[in-house]
C-alpha cells in the first residue's frame, strides 16, 4: 500500500478540499486501497506558493494549485487566469479534447512538475461605491485583480492597481485603500466580503482561476503504470465534480450575499459581451506580448485535438 | 519512527543546543539539521536556504522591522521623558506619579511594538524620578518592568505580528485584540500601585507624609510648564498613523513603513537630532535586531516544517486533547510549558516555535485563535518579567543601578502575579479579546 | 549593549610576540570587519530605503492614484538582504541572543573552549546555509525563472541575499576559529540578553 500526499493551501470544508478528498476517495476505491491519498489541508505541509517547488523535489506527492503561480517559470501558465476564455466551469472540462492541454503539459513539466489536471473556478468583481457592471465603470477605482491579465485589463480602463496580500483585503475594502476586489467567489465568502462590498457582479463569467491539480514527477514510478494511470482517470473523473459543485456553491455564495444587503447584479449577454472586448483588448494583449508564442496557445483553446 | 518519537527527539535536541549557549536562531537550524540525519533524510538539508527564503518571503514580515526601526527612532528622541513629564503632573493621589508612569507606558506602546523598548523609553525619567520622590525603590522598579510589558499587548506588537505571521491570522483583528486587554491591565496595574502607595503613606508619620507631599509638589514644580506643548508632537505622530491606517490610505502590513518615515521626519524636524553617531548606532541597533529576528524566523520556520512533515504536530494535538480528555486542563497545561520556555526564551522565539505547534489543537478544542494569540502573547509578557531571561528586568537594573537585583525581582513579582490575574480574566470573559474585532472586523 | 563595541577589537592583537600567521589572520579579520559593518550599515539603509518606498506609494495611490504593484515586494526582498547581510555583523557584534546559563558558569581554559565550540557549531550550521543558498541561487539563474508578479524580477535576485550574507558570516568564524586555534585571543561582546 502506497501513500500519495496531497498538499494544499485552502482551509478544511472549502470545495477545494472537498475536491481533494474526492479525488482520494476515487483514487482509493479504483486502486482497491492500493494507492492512499493523504490530504493536508491549509498549507500545513509548505507554504501556499511554494508547494510546486517541494513537489518538483518529490518531497510532497501532489498539489491543488493555482495555475498562474506557475508563471514565473511557465509564462504559458498565465491562461490560468486569462479573462475572457470560459464562461462557467464546464467549459474548461472540454480543454482536454483541445490542443492546449497537450501544450499546457508540456509547458508546466519546465516547471518540474506534471500537469495532471485542472479545474476552473469562477471570480467575479465586488465593489464599494456606484456599482461597477460594465469595464468603463472601473474608472477611478482602487483594484486587486485575479492574476497580471486581469489586472492589465483594469488599468486599461483606468482602475488603479494595488497590490496587497489576500489576508489584508477584507481590511483595505472596509477602510478604503481597495474599492473594489476582482477575486474568484469562494475568496468573496471566505474572506467575509459580504461586510465590506456594496455591489457583486454574477451571471454568466467572464474570468475563472485554473486550480491545476500538479504531481510530483516521482510518483509514476512510485505507484507504478497502472495505479498511475488508475490516478490520472480519477483526476479526470473528480473534475466534472468539481465543476459541479463549484456552480452551486456560486448560486449559494451569490444568495447569501444578497441577503447580507450586497446589492447583486445580474450581468446580460451584452454585458458580458463587453468584458470579452475588454479582456481580448487588453488582456489578450498583455498575454501575446508576454508568453512566447502566445498566438498560438490562445489558438489552441480552441483547436480539438486530432 | 513514530511521530511522537521524532518530536522528543527534535525538541530535545532543540532545547540542549539552546542550553549549551548556541544562539537561538542557529540552534533551531541545528536541530532540525541533527533530526533529519537522525530520521535518514540528510537530502533534506540541501533545501534549508530555500526554505529559509520562503519563510521569509512574505509580505505581512515587512512590518516587523518598519516596527524595530520605529521604536528605536522614538527611542533616541526625548519623546518618552516628555510624555512622562506631561503626565506626572497629572494625577494627585497617592501613587499618582506610578500611576502616570504606567499611563505612560500605555501611550509608549501605542508606537513601539516592543516591550523592552518601552521599559527603556519610559524607565529612564520614570525610575528616577519615581526614586527621587520616596518611592520604594522595588515599587518603583516594578512599575516599569510591569508597565513596559504593554509594549507587546498594546499595538503595534512584534509578538502578535509573528504569531499572525506564523497562525496565518489576521494581523489587523490581533491588534485590535490587544487594546482592551491591555486598558484593563492599566487599570489593575493602576489599582494596585495606588493601594500599595496608600498604604505606605498611611503608615508614615504625619511629619514625613508631609515632607513626602512637599517634596512631590517641589518636583513637579521644578519640572517646569509647557511639558504639553512637547508632547504635541507626539500626539500628531500618533494621531497621523491611525488616520492613515482607517482613513483608507495604508494596509497594515504598509503601516508601519509610514510610522518608521514620520518617525524619522519628526526626530529630525522637530527634535533635531541630526548628529550622525547616534543615528549610526540606532540604525546598526534597528538591523541587528532585524537580523537576529528575522534569522530566528527564518529557522524556526524550516524547524517547523521538519515537524510538520513528520506528522509532528497533529500527534502532538492528538495527544494534547487524549491528555487531560479536559479542554481548560490541556490550555492550562500549555499556559505552564510556555511560562516554563519563558524563563528562558525570548517572546518572539517562544511564539514562533510554539504557535503553530498548539494552534491545531487550540482549534479543534474551539478556542478563537485571535483570541489565543492575545493569550499568549499575556504568557510572553510574563516571560518579559521572569528570571533568569526577564528582558525589562534586565532593562530596569542597567537604569536603576543602585537597586538590587534582588529588590527589583521582588516589586515585579505583583506584577507578575497581575499578569497572570489578566490571563484568568480573559479566559473567563474571552470577549475582552474579541469585542473590539468583532464590532470593527471579522 | 552598543552596537558598536565590537569594533574595539585590539588590545590582544598586534603584539610583536605574535607569529607572522597570526598578525595575517589578524589582518584578514579586520578587513572582514569592515566588510561586515559596511554589509550592515549597507543593510541598514535597505530598511530606510524600505520604509521611505512604502511611504511614497501609500502617498502616491491616495493622491495621485499611481498603480502600487512593486513597492511592497521589492521591501521584502530588502528586508531579507538586510536579514542576512548583516548577520557576520550582528553575530559578530553579540547581537544573536543565547541562553548564557553555561557561558556564565565557565571560567579561564573551560569558557575559551566552550565560545570556540559554539563557533565551531555555528560554523558548520553556515556553511551548510551558504552552500544551499549558492545551489537555490544558481538554479535560479540557470532557469531565468521569475517572481510571478506583475512587476516579477528575476529571482536570482532576492535569492543572492542568503548565500552571500552566509558566506560572509561562516568566513568570519572560519577566521576567527584559526585566531583560537592558533593561540590568539579574541574578545567578543557577549550577547545574551536583549
Ligand atoms: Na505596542
Ligand atoms: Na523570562
Amino acid at each position: 500500500q502506497t501513500v500519495l500526499r496531497l498538499s494544499h493551501s485552502y482551509t478544511d470544508g472549502d470545495t477545494r478540499d472537498l475536491w481533494a478528498d474526492r479525488i482520494a476517495e476515487i483514487v482509493a476505491e479504483k486502486t482497491r486501497g492500493a494507492v492512499t491519498v493523504e490530504v493536508y489541508p491549509n498549507q500545513q505541509l509548505a507554504k501556499a506558493r511554494s508547494q510546486a517547488d517541494f513537489l518538483a523535489r518529490d518531497r510532497i506527492d501532489m498539489s491543488i494549485y493555482p495555475l498562474p503561480w506557475l508563471s514565473g517559470k511557465v509564462p504559458m501558465a498565465e491562461i490560468g487566469a486569462l479573462p475572457g476564455l470560459v464562461a462557467t466551469p464546464q467549459d474548461g472540462i472540454v480543454w482536454r479534447e483541445r490542443r492546449i492541454w497537450p501544450m499546457l503539459q508540456e509547458a508546466v513539466s519546465e516547471a518540474g512538475v506534471v500537469f495532471a489536471g485542472g479545474g476552473w473556478a469562477m471570480g467575479t468583481i465586488g465593489n464599494r461605491g456606484e456599482a461597477i457592471t460594465l469595464p468603463e465603470h472601473l474608472d477611478g477605482h482602487k483594484v486587486r485583480g485575479l492574476g497580471k491579465a486581469t489586472e492589465i485589463m483594469m488599468n486599461g480602463y483606468g482602475a488603479t492597481i494595488t497590490s496587497l496580500p489576500a489576508s489584508e483585503i477584507y481590511q483595505s475594502l472596509q477602510t478604503g485603500v481597495l474599492t473594489g476586489v476582482m477575486t474568484i467567489y469562494a475568496s468573496f465568502e471566505g474572506y467575509n466580503l459580504q461586510e465590506v462590498v456594496d455591489h457583486l457582479m454574477v451571471g454568466p463569467g467572464f474570468v475563472g482561476a485554473m486550480h491545476a491539480v500538479l504531481l510530483a514527477p516521482g510518483v509514476e514510478e512510485k505507484i507504478g503504470k497502472e495505479h498511475y494511470a488508475t490516478l490520472m482517470d480519477a483526476i479526470a473523473e473528480s473534475e466534472v465534480w468539481f465543476a459541479d459543485r463549484t456552480m452551486e456553491d456560486n448560486k449559494r455564495i451569490t444568495e447569501s450575499f444578497r441577503s447580507a444587503g450586497v446589492t447583486i447584479h445580474e450581468l446580460s449577454q451584452d454585458q458580458v459581451a463587453r468584458w470579452h472586448e475588454a479582456a481580448r483588448e487588453h488582456a489578450w494583449a498583455f498575454f501575446r506580448e508576454s508568453v512566447p508564442n502566445g498566438d498560438e496557445v490562445l489558438k489552441a483553446v480552441e483547436q480539438p485535438l486530432q | 519512527m513514530d511521530p511522537l518519537t521524532i518530536a522528543f527527539a527534535a525538541v530535545g535536541i532543540l532545547l540542549a543546543l539552546i542550553l549549551v549557549g548556541l544562539p537561538i536562531g542557529y540552534a533551531l537550524l541545528g536541530a532540525m539539521v541533527a533530526s533529519s540525519v537522525l530520521v535518514g533524510e540528510p537530502g533534506e538539508l540541501l533545501y534549508v536556504a530555500e526554505t529559509a527564503f520562503q519563510s521569509l518571503d512574505s509580505i505581512e514580515l515587512v512590518a516587523l522591522p518598519m516596527f524595530i526601526f520605529m521604536g528605536a527612532v522614538i527611542a533616541v528622541s526625548p519623546a518618552g521623558a516628555d510624555i512622562y513629564s506631561a503626565l506626572s503632573r497629572l494625577l494627585p493621589v497617592p501613587g499618582g506619579l506610578g500611576m502616570s508612569t504606567i499611563a505612560g507606558c500605555a501611550m509608549f506602546s501605542a508606537i513601539s511594538g516592543s516591550s523592552p523598548a518601552t521599559v527603556a523609553a519610559m524607565g529612564s525619567s520614570g525610575v528616577p524620578e519615581m526614586l527621587a520622590r520616596r518611592y520604594p525603590p522595588g515599587l518603583a522598579c516594578g512599575i516599569v518592568v510591569g508597565g513596559g510589558t504593554l509594549g507587546i499587548l498594546i499595538p503595534p506588537s512584534i509578538v502578535l505580528l509573528l504569531y499572525g505571521v506564523v497562525t496565518k491570522t489576521s494581523i489587523g483583528q490581533l491588534f485590535l485584540a490587544g487594546i482592551l486587554p491591555g486598558l484593563m491591565l492599566v487599570a489593575l496595574f493602576s489599582i494596585y500601585t495606588w493601594y500599595v502607595m496608600w498604604r505606605h503613606l498611611s503608615r508614615l508619620s504625619p511629619q514625613e507624609r508631609a515632607a513626602f507631599e512637599a517634596l512631590g509638589a517641589e518636583r513637579a514644580e521644578a519640572g517646569g510648564g509647557g511639558s504639553f506643548r512637547r508632547v504635541v508632537p507626539f500626539f500628531a505622530l500618533m494621531a497621523g498613523i491611525m488616520l492613515a491606517l482607517y482613513g483608507g490610505w495604508a494596509t497594515p502590513s504598509e503601516i508601519a513603513a509610514v510610522g518608521a518615515t514620520a518617525s524619522i521626519l519628526l526626530v529630525l524636524a522637530i527634535y533635531r537630532i541630526t548628529s550622525w553617531p547616534v543615528w549610526r548606532e540606532l540604525l546598526l541597533k534597528t538591523v541587528q535586531d532585524t537580523s537576529m529576528i528575522l534569522i530566528i524566523a527564518a529557522f524556526a520556520y524550516t524547524f517547523s516544517q521538519f515537524l510538520a512533515f513528520h506528522d509532528v504536530v497533529s500527534a502532538i494535538t492528538g495527544l494534547l486533547i487524549d491528555a487531560f480528555d479536559n479542554r481548560w486542563v490541556t490550555l492550562f497545561a500549555l499556559w505552564c510549558v510556555m511560562l516554563v520556555l519563558g524563563c528562558f526564551l525570548p517572546p518572539f522565539a517562544i511564539v514562533v516555535i510554539v504557535a503553530p505547534m498548539f494552534l491545531p489543537f487550540v482549534l479543534s478544542a474551539g478556542f478563537d485563535p485571535v483570541w489565543f494569540g492575545v493569550f499568549v502573547t499575556l504568557n510572553m509578557e510574563m516571560g518579559c518579567i521572569t528570571p533568569p531571561l526577564g528582558i525589562n528586568l534586565f532593562v530596569v537594573k542597567a537604569i536603576a543601578r543602585k537597586v538590587e537585583m534582588r529588590e527589583i525581582m521582588k516589586g515585579s513579582l505583583p506584577f507578575l502575579a497581575i499578569l497572570a490575574l489578566g490571563t484568568l480574566l480573559i479566559t473567563l470573559f474571552p470577549d475582552i479579546v474579541l469585542f473590539l474585532p468583532s464590532l470593527l472586523m471579522r | 549593549m552598543s552596537a558598536l563595541d565590537h569594533t574595539g577589537s585590539g588590545r590582544h592583537e598586534a603584539s610583536d610576540r605574535q607569529s607572522p600567521r597570526l598578525k595575517a589572520l589578524f589582518r584578514l579579520r579586520r578587513a572582514l570587519q569592515k566588510i561586515s559593518a559596511v554589509a550592515a550599515m549597507v543593510s541598514a539603509f535597505g530598511v530606510v530605503v524600505a520604509s521611505v518606498v512604502i511611504t511614497w506609494a501609500v502617498f502616491a495611490r491616495g493622491l495621485l492614484g499611481v498603480n502600487t504593484v512593486w513597492e511592497l515586494e521589492f521591501s521584502v526582498y530588502l528586508l531579507i538582504y538586510a536579514a542576512f547581510l548583516s548577520a557576520a555583523f550582528t553575530d559578530r557584534s553579540g547581537g544573536q541572543i543565547s541562553v548564557q546559563i553555561l557561558s556564565g558558569a565557565l571560567r579561564g581554559a573551560a569558557a575559551r573552549v566552550h565560545v570556540a565550540v559554539i563557533e565551531l557549531v555555528s560554523l558548520c550550521l553556515f556553511l551548510l546555509v551558504a552552500y544551499s543558498g549558492w545551489i537555490m541561487f544558481l538554479h535560479s539563474w540557470d532557469s531565468g525563472w521569475r517572481s510571478e508578479t506583475l512587476w516579477g524580477p528575476p529571482l536570482w535576485i532576492p535569492h543572492l541575499a542568503i548565500p552571500l550574507g552566509g558566506s560572509l558570516l561562516a568566513l568570519s568564524l572560519t577566521v576567527d576559529l584559526l585566531i583560537r586555534a592558533f593561540g590568539g585571543r579574541i574578545e567578543l561582546p557577549a550577547g545574551g540578553h536583549h
